[in-house]
């Protein structure tokens, strides 16, 4: 993470691009027609091809009674040169492993201390909406999220794993501040999924998630 | 994982709302199914459930734990597997199924009225794995189970030896044992609970039909013993287990006692002797245990009641013997914490720590410095016959079984009979029999000594008022002339008298003119028992005795009796019989454990001599003596100074006595007195002296009741050395008490005082008392103490027959008045 962030300080440094300047003004001594200005631009900070890379890691608090985690994500997107590169669409990946314990009362086997161990991946294809203003740049996702679900829980010298495959939406937003030839970004994601392991019964899968990151442009 | 995403990837074109799929994975022990037993009212496994009512069935296996459920809901639980029963084709699903942790089974509730047969039994654990074990219970509309106990006592044995247990059951459900049981060890050599070898256990005998034992208000008992494995009825028994025992009454009933018993590699160790017996709770005192078979992998505790192998040794009924050193597997030393302990009785018990099995000592007494006996003191069983002026002592038979006996006495006349009661390892005296041998003639205020396993007799008065100078010697019968009989066989025989049923065997030898029970019977062998049909015969044998000229057969008189009520049949010179039935069933029964052997003649006193006290002593020199000190002789009697002594000798473990000799006079006449030695064992406090003196004390002197108190030294070839007199009091005058030294301490219990009081309580004198030199004063100095022991008998007991074993007293009989003559008993014991 450490070598990660030096990457980004040094690619600030050495490769800042210059500020957009500003719309050209129409010359009338040299006789030319400037180009009309469009009747929609948008401002970001992409690169020449309108792809972005980011990397984030960040607090992850699930809407169960899992307890919190720490989760990573990697997110891709492009914007295409229309309407100045306010939409595209986003590929999201994230990871998190949250864990739950507690004790069990049963007649038989009387008082039972139980551990559960999840994981959550999740793959998300989404629209994305960005604009800059200067340095900064907010952006918002919406999107449909693949989630794969894994429940974990050992009893009685029995070990019992379950998968499963669950669809979801996942709505994040955040804001970015150019450094170099990317931002860095603050966000905010919720997503929601829903379990329905024997061992965790109906419940949600949910979770709620604060990342910090570094976002490529190119 | 990677398949199913793929999976779903393919899918994703066409999903507009959801995909979902899902895959479980379980590692753990498979889902397998062993056993499945009805549970009976005590907790047993029987392989056959009863129909006629609900009950609940164990089904033991693996993989059949339960998995946690919902755990991110509000109701988190636990799911149990599921259990179905196909019984006669209907299938029956199980109601509160529960999981036992320790034991990895399930129970689960059966309804009543399934279908009679077996039943198929499937388990479906929470994950859907199934497994089904095929004819798994059988079910029966005849209830024919026993509610045995869950043990069994011994639950270990060794392989190489015979070993008796005893086998209990609740009758309350009326599912009790029945006379006679059949048992079986099941031996699972392997412990996959496949290819189990029964073994039939030998000479099943039902002991107790209905008693509040075990716990339960009304149980039935039996024992039966497993045989040796180098025997051929222990073939296939290894070692291993523990292994269930199925137990099958003559109704067909069946009971299953599971992991009931462990067959040992080792032989159990065996204590034959403890040294010393006995200390106060002043010091810590260093006890050395000889035996057999000792491990090191050992503890040495000191018990004051019983506990399993294995538990926990916590004060103040355990204390454990510290600092133990097995310096051989003969012998074993340890240090008693005797100043921790409280007064009173203890058995010494060896006990291997890797497999459980363990010897016990009776006793190791533990007493207060000062002799202070408890005030109140125990009601024991009656004699048969209320006597006074017996003989009364403890012996020991060749086992190292401890037996209390009354000799003699009299009651409104002279007795000739023997009357006996076992001690148990806690002390603990039994009901008193009257033996069938008798003495030579009536006899009452005789002298009484002791010798190994042989009680010795001298002098008394006969039943028609002379005097007696006759000595004779009796043997605790032993196990060397038991006949060891073999497993009876029956034979088809049409003209049989034996109804079908049950039947226990007993064979005695009756030893000729020789050895030390001449033409005496001998102790039975063990029971060993038969059932048979109709039309049967039994044929039994038995190896010679060596030394018999005859054998007594005894046999239950009724099919399926109980276990000891054996009588007498027949009494062949042979050493087989066949029993068809015809023989009469007489009236004798086999002798019991603890009898004595015939009363053989010894050398007899130069004088006719009553009210003498003999004691035996064992000079320093290593050699034993016996000595007749004072009493009464001549005509008319008179109380006399002089005394006898005999040298007694052990030859091949035969004790004899030697000629008497007269022996150094007393300083004053005496009889109805006391006397006692004093060494090593019965005084430690003058140990530094090396030598062995004898102490005499109070009695009768014609008219005069006297109180003082004799000593003298034993020279290593028996002789006496002069008496020196130590007073007492007049207070302190007894005739007729009862006495024992032990720890220091010399008691006079009962008797009467000068005036004619019958007395209850009793007097102790010190053995080199404070302010003495006990290395030096020679002889040590024996002086009356504060006087009173502290006990109040239940009765005053005059010519009472006291005797001491193991830190309790055991008072037998006396006369509590001038006319009352006591069969009661009572046991006193330290503060």
């Amino acid at each position: 993470m450490s070598s990660l962030i030096l990457a980004v300080l040094l690619a600030a440094t050495e490769k800042a691009p210059p500020l957009e300047a500003p719309p050209a003004e129409p010359s009338a001594e040299a006789g030319t027609t400037a180009t009309a200005p469009s009747t929609f631009t948008n401002t970001t900070h992409d690169g020449a091809h309108g792809i972005r890379l980011g990397l984030k890691l960040g607090p992850v608090f699930p809407t169960s009674s899992l307890g919190a985690t720490v989760g990573i994500g990697l997110d891709a997107e492009y914007r295409p040169d229309v309407l100045g590169r306010l939409l595209g669409v986003g590929l999201e990946l994230g990871y998190a492993a949250p864990n739950d314990s507690g004790t069990l009362q049963d007649p038989s086997v009387g008082s039972y201390d139980y551990e559960l161990k999840t994981r959550i991946l999740s793959v998300a294809l989404e629209v994305v909406a960005r604009r800059s203003f200067g340095r900064l740049e907010p952006y918002a996702a919406l999107g449909w999220a693949l989630v794969a679900l894994r429940a974990k829980t050992e009893a009685f010298a029995i070990e019992t794993t379950e998968t499963q495959l669950r669809s979801g939406l996942q709505l994040r937003g955040g804001l970015g501040y150019q450094v170099g030839p990317g931002d860095v970004f603050g966000e905010l994601r919720y997503q929601y999924a829903s379990y329905a392991f024997e061992s965790t019964g109906d419940a949600s899968a949910g979770t709620l998630a604060i990342a910090l990151g570094y976002r490529f442009a190119f | 994982m990677r398949s199913s995403m793929a999976r779903c990837c393919l899918l994703i074109a066409g999903m507009a709302v959801s995909c979902k799929i899902n895959s479980v994975d379980q590692k753990g022990p498979p889902l397998t199914i062993t056993a499945v037993n009805a549970v009976n009212t005590v907790g047993n496994g029987d392989p056959i459930f009863c129909n006629t009512a609900a009950g609940v069935v164990r089904i033991s296996g693996t993989g059949l734990a339960p998995v946690p459920r919902d755990l991110l809901t509000d109701t988190p639980r636990l799911e149990h597997a599921h259990v179905t029963l196909v019984c006669g084709g209907v299938t029956t699903e199980l109601g509160e199924v529960a999981y036992h942790f320790d034991s990895d089974s399930l129970t689960a509730a059966v309804p009543q009225g399934l279908a009679v047969g077996t039943c198929d039994v499937t388990v479906e654990s929470p994950t859907g794995e199934q497994v089904t074990l095929p004819a798994g219970l059988e079910v029966s509309a005849t209830c024919l189970r026993i509610d045995l106990c869950n043990s069994v006592d011994p639950a270990y044995g060794w392989i190489g030896g015979r070993t008796t247990i005893e086998i209990c059951a609740d009758n309350g459900a009326g599912r009790g044992l029945l006379p006679v049981p059949q048992v079986f060890l099941l031996v699972d050599a392997d412990g996959d609970g496949l290819g189990v070898t029964e073994v039939p256990l030998i000479r099943e005998a039902f002991t107790i039909e209905h008693s509040s034992v075990h716990g339960f208000a009304d149980a039935s008992v039996m024992t039966a013993v497993v045989p040796a494995s180098t025997e051929p009825r222990g073939a296939g028994i290894v070692v291993g287990g523990p292994y269930d025992i199925r137990v099958v009454n003559p109704d067909g009933g069946e009971g299953i006692i599971v992991d009931a018993f462990e067959v040992l590699a080792d032989p159990p160790p065996k204590i034959t002797a403890v040294s010393p017996e006995q200390a106060d709770t002043q010091d810590d005192v260093e006890l050395t245990i000889d035996g057999e078979s000792f491990k090191t992998t050992a503890r040495v505790m000191l018990l004051r009641a019983d506990q399993a192998s294995g538990a926990a040794c916590t004060a103040p009924n355990c204390y454990l013997c510290g600092t133990l050193v097995v310096g051989s597997a003969l012998q074993a030393t340890c240090m008693a914490p005797s100043s921790t302990m409280s007064s009173g009785s203890y058995v010494v018990r060896f006990e291997h720590t890797d497999d459980g099995s363990f010897s016990d000592f009776s006793a190791f007494a533990v007493t207060n410095p000062a002799g202070n006996l408890a005030q109140s003191t125990t009601a024991l069983p009656a004699l048969g016959t209320g006597r006074y002026a017996h003989a009364a002592i403890s012996a020991r038979d060749d086992s190292g079984n401890r037996f209390v006996y009354a000799i003699g006495g009299r009651n409104t006349t002279a007795l000739d009979t023997v009357e006996v009661a076992a001690l148990s390892r806690f002390g603990q005296l039994g009901s008193w029999r009257t033996l069938t041998t008798r003495l030579p003639r009536a006899t009452a205020e005789a002298s009484a000594f002791g010798n190994g396993q042989y009680v010795f007799l001298s002098g008394g008065h006969d039943g028609a008022g002379a005097l007696l100078a006759d000595t004779v010697r009796a043997r605790v019968l032993g196990t060397d002339t038991v006949p060891v009989i073999a497993a009876p066989a029956a034979e088809e025989f049409a003209a049989s008298a034996l109804l079908p049923g049950t039947y226990s065997y007993r064979v005695s030898a009756v030893m000729d003119g020789t050895g030390d029970n001449p033409g005496g019977e001998t102790l039975p062998s063990d029971a060993e028992t038969i059932v048979i049909g109709t039309e049967r015969r039994v044929a039994i044998s038995w190896a010679a005795v060596p030394g018999a000229t005859g054998y007594r057969v005894y046999r239950s008189p009724l099919p399926n009796s109980l276990a000891g009520t054996e009588r007498r049949i027949a009494a062949p010179t042979g050493t087989s019989f066949t029993d068809d039935g015809t023989a009469v069933v007489g009236a004798e029964e086999p002798l019991p454990s603890g009898a004595l052997g015939v009363w053989a003649d010894q050398p007899d006193l130069a004088a006719g001599r009553a009210n003498g006290v003999a004691v035996a002593a064992q000079a320093t020199g290593g050699r034993t003596f016996v000595y007749v000190l004072g009493g009464v002789t001549g005509a008319p009697e008179a109380a006399v100074t002089d005394c006898e002594l005999a040298e007694i000798t052990s030859t091949a473990g035969v004790a004899s006595i030697g000629a008497f000799s007269a022996c150094g006079d007393l300083s004053v006449a005496r009889g109805e007195h006391i006397g006692a030695v004093i060494d090593a064992a019965s005084a430690p406090i003058v140990a530094g002296l090396a030598t062995t003196y004898l102490a005499v004390a109070q009695g009768l002197d014609g008219g005069t009741v006297l109180s003082n108190i004799e000593v003298a030294s034993v020279g290593d070839d028996g002789t006496l050395s002069a008496w020196t007199t130590y007073a007492g009091t007049p207070s302190q005058r007894r005739h007729g008490s009862s006495s024992a030294l032990v720890n220091n301490v010399l008691f006079s219990l009962g008797g009467r005082d000068g005036s004619g009081g019958y007395q209850d309580r009793g007097l102790t004198a010190d053995v080199c008392p404070s302010g003495t030199n006990c290395d030096t004063d020679d002889p040590p100095i024996v002086n009356w103490g504060a006087g009173d022991s502290g006990i109040v008998l239940s009765a005053a007991r005059y010519r009472a027959g006291t005797v001491y074993v193991g830190g309790l007293f055991y008072f037998t009989g006396g006369r509590s008045n001038d006319t009352t003559v006591l069969a009661s008993c009572e046991q006193g014991s330290y503060q």
